[in-house]
């Protein structure tokens, strides 16, 4: 009978240890599995805005003379006039048809995302919208050549939460 | 039993494959001593390793923001790209010393990096060894590392970093010689605002106009002889003679009103006969012999009569240019039958100064004259003789005075009086002739006078005064005082110039005009006004000077220290030039002279008809350094002659040897 009892105890302490780590485990492994997905998501911008922005300063765009046509002709925005040289027209057209920002959005293939473009340099030139709010948000930069003088590219990607 | 059983089999199962030796020691121990610790050990064995599982699991799940390798990358090679698009690193490789470089580089590449970054920049160079290239043509032989320099800038890190090399190479242009045109054209009379040498001959002549000037009707011939009268040559005396002359034979016109007094006896006024003005000594005859005077010029002079007594009235008193109709006017005038009550003098003056007034008859280049003739004293009763004089005055004209009779003999203040004001003079006329003068007088008074008169010549700095005549020197002018011009009294000037030839205001003139431009006449005028008239009399000259030109035609970078130019001397003057030294100096011709060469004598065509060497050409003229050239002719100054054009200069010198810049880079984030 006491061996009996004595087993009991054991197990209902150990079968009780078992589910307090169980549940610590679920909980942090829900909390951490979050974590990890909005970390691929950044990830994911990360890969976005690396390659939006390295068409936008090495590329001339499609169709080349973009800047010269409408939105509705733009299939894919490029400031350049040679690698990482940019292009004053290029600059302002897309500042300038990045009024439409929904489309703008779509032609940098960015449905889900929202952009920030800002140049500085010899003129200081952005286009699309700046977050509102508390946003998960990739920043990155590039230095590029305008008007022959060094000037920096820089694209804020991000999600609000 | 069988929950006890099913533990240990677990147990076994789960210890059997898995645990090593040692940990199958310790179970069989535990099994042996006491079965229900074994079971609780185990349990515990497996939550402690559940929980060190999870623990690492999550570690391991946790990511980071931190940037990748990649967008360091990335960003340093954009910099990278960016300072060598613009220019920078080859800018600053070719202008700075190594250290210099390495040191801006590093700090361009770190200005444009984010924040944590750091470099190292290392600059080396590669001095081209040139025969060795020729020789081998292999990159180790053209850039061997004898001729290596390195230098670099910033720290270093050895974890993850990273590099990369850049290459630029100096090419060595060519050796060139660039003709420079640093001397350029001098001219003497900017900003002096004296143009009194024409740079063009004017053709003789052509500034000699007929003398006319307006300033109150005087009229001035001016006049110049120059000797010699051909041409000047620059060290040679030239004699100026100026003249000023007054024309006599011009004057201004004469408005002319005589006024008579009728009420003198028949006898001596000439009564109303035909003969009237045959009375010997008559009224009428004096005026008719003044009116006959020789030197009045009816083309433009004009007269009216009018007449008093006891008032006045006009005796065909409209001024007209007829001597006739005056000479009749004058003796077919009436006279009273009787004394009248009243002497009317003020309204015998008022009627003649209406005439001379009147609006449709008034010119006021005339000068403008009463001759009142009178017997008594005046007692008008329609106007003053203050008012008229007044009048008289204002109006600038002049009442000369004749009083006849014997009252008038007796008493002839009041007459005296009038001309006085008006700027006349008072005649008492005994006869027929007594008026004689009174023209005199009145030529005078419309001849003009050019008082306190001067003639003011410019000269140019440079230029020798030999001799100023009688004038002074003011400022750059030769001043003559000429007083008093008239008629009988012109001026004459003489002065002499000399023009040196080795003055370089006279460089580049082929005529020179005198006295010249900008030469004028002051005079002061009978009314007291100043006016300037200018002297334009002028003769124009040939002038001729001497003038050696040296000019570097050419130059060639032969090799190192090599050069070779050609040089051009020639005379560009009028007058033949004597031998001259063509020397050489190096940077400046301060420095001691590198070469020196003789220059033949050179004549011109102009003193020498047919003359072939006016010119003499230096060609290949060798230096074994490179540099700036300066060739200078007759800079001892061993003849006279223009020093413009003496000097020229050309620069031959290699550029730079090439030279092969390697820089590298490292880049780490702290």
């Amino acid at each position: 009978m006491f061996k009996g009892q004595t087993v009991s105890l054991d197990f209902a302490l150990g079968f009780m240890l078992f589910v307090l780590v169980w549940i610590f485990l679920i909980t942090q492994f829900d909390q951490k599995f979050d974590d990890t997905l909005r970390n691929g998501d950044l990830k994911t911008m990360q890969l976005k805005s690396e390659t939006i922005l390295e068409t936008l300063v090495k590329t001339k765009g499609v169709p080349e003379n973009w800047e010269k046509l409408t939105m509705n002709e733009l299939e894919k925005p490029g400031l350049a006039i040679n690698d990482r040289e940019l292009s004053q027209a290029k600059l302002s057209a897309f500042s300038n048809m990045a009024s439409d920002y929904s489309e703008m959005k779509v032609r940098l293939g960015l449905e889900k995302y929202d952009f920030f473009f800002e140049f500085n340099g010899v003129d200081d030139i952005n286009a699309g919208l700046l977050p509102g709010s508390n946003a998960n948000e990739i920043n990155l930069e590039r230095i590029v050549i305008y008007k022959g003088e060094i000037g920096v590219a820089k694209l804020k990607l991000y999600r609000l939460e | 039993m069988l929950q006890n059983s099913n533990f240990t089999d677990l147990n076994e199962k789960q210890t059997k494959p898995k645990h090593n030796a040692q940990t199958s020691k310790a179970a069989q121990f535990f099994m042996q001593t006491s079965p229900r610790g074994f079971v609780f050990s185990l349990d515990a064995f497996i939550a402690v390793f559940m929980v060190t599982s999870a623990l690492f699991l999550f570690l391991n799940i946790a990511g980071t923001n931190s940037i990748s390798s990649a967008q360091s990358a990335t960003v340093i090679d954009d910099t990278i790209f960016a300072l060598e698009k613009t220019g920078f690193l080859l800018q600053t490789l070719d202008s700075n010393t190594l250290e210099n470089s390495a040191s801006l580089i590093r700090q361009e590449i770190v200005d444009y990096l984010p924040n944590g970054f750091d470099a190292n920049v290392s600059v080396t160079s590669y001095l081209i060894d040139k025969e060795q290239c020729a020789l081998s043509q292999t990159f180790e032989a053209c850039f061997p590392d004898a001729n290596k320099l390195t230098d670099s800038s910033g720290g270093f890190t050895e974890e993850n970093f990273i590099s990369g090399r850049k290459y630029f190479i100096r090419k060595e242009r060519p050796g060139d010689c660039n003709v420079l045109a640093e001397f350029s054209a001098f001219d003497p009379f900017e900003g002096s605002g004296i143009d009194w040498i024409p740079e063009k001959k004017v053709e003789a002549g052509a500034l000699f106009s007929e003398a006319f000037f307006s300033h109150g009707g005087l009229h001035i011939d001016f006049n110049v002889t120059v000797d010699p009268n051909d041409s000047v040559a620059c060290d040679e005396n030239v004699t100026i003679t100026l003249t000023a002359d007054i024309d006599g034979s011009i004057r201004k016109p004469i408005d002319l009103m005589i006024v008579m007094d009728r009420s003198r006896p028949d006898q001596n006024y000439g009564g109303g006969q035909p003969e009237q003005c045959t009375i010997l000594n008559s009224d009428k005859n004096v005026m008719n012999t003044f009116l006959h005077n020789s030197q009045w010029d009816f083309s433009t002079d004009r007269v009216g009569i009018d007449l008093y007594a006891a008032n006045a009235d006009t005796g065909n008193g409209t001024l007209v240019s007829s001597l006739k109709t005056k000479e009749t006017a004058i003796c077919l005038s009436r006279p009273d039958t009787e004394d009248p009550p009243n002497n009317a003098i003020a309204e015998g003056i008022q009627i003649a100064m209406d005439e001379l007034t009147k609006p449709s008859q008034y010119k006021p280049e005339s000068a403008k004259f009463i001759v009142l003739l009178s017997d008594n004293l005046d007692d008008s009763d329609d106007t003053t003789l203050a008012t008229e004089i007044a009048r008289a005055q204002d109006e600038n004209t002049v009442i000369f005075t004749v009083g006849v009779g014997s009252v008038i003999q007796g008493n002839s203040a009041e007459l005296e009086s009038i001309a006085d004001q008006t700027g006349g003079e008072y005649y008492f006329a005994g006869d027929q002739n007594s008026l004689q003068t009174l023209y005199a007088l009145i030529a005078n008074r419309i001849t003009e006078f050019a008082n306190n008169s001067s003639i003011s010549v410019p000269t140019i700095t440079g230029v020798d005064i030999v001799d100023l005549g009688g004038g002074i020197l003011s400022d750059t002018n030769i001043v003559f005082d000429a007083g008093t011009l008239d008629p009988d009294n012109p001026w004459t000037g003489t002065y002499i110039l000399n023009f040196p030839c080795n003055n370089a205001n006279v460089c580049g003139i082929d005529a020179l005009t005198f006295p010249g431009t900008g030469t004028f006449l002051t005079y002061t005028d009978s009314n007291g006004v100043t006016h300037d008239v200018d002297f334009n009399a002028s003769t124009t000259l040939d002038f001729k000077v001497r003038d050696l030109e040296v000019q570097i035609t050419g130059g060639e970078v032969i090799g190192t220290n090599d050069i070779s130019i050609d040089v051009l001397v020639e005379n560009t003057g009028e007058l033949d030039a004597n031998s001259v030294p063509l020397r050489f100096y190096f940077e400046d011709t301060s420095t001691p002279i590198v070469q020196e060469l003789v220059v033949p004598n050179l004549c011109t065509t102009f003193e020498a008809p047919g003359c072939t060497n006016s010119s003499k050409i230096f060609s290949g003229i060798n230096f074994n350094r490179e540099g700036r050239v300066y060739a200078t002719i007759n800079d001892d100054n061993s003849i006279r002659e223009c020093p413009l054009g003496n000097v020229d200069n050309i620069l031959c010198s290699g550029g730079p040897r090439t030279e092969v810049f390697v820089v590298d880079y490292t880049v780490w984030r702290n």
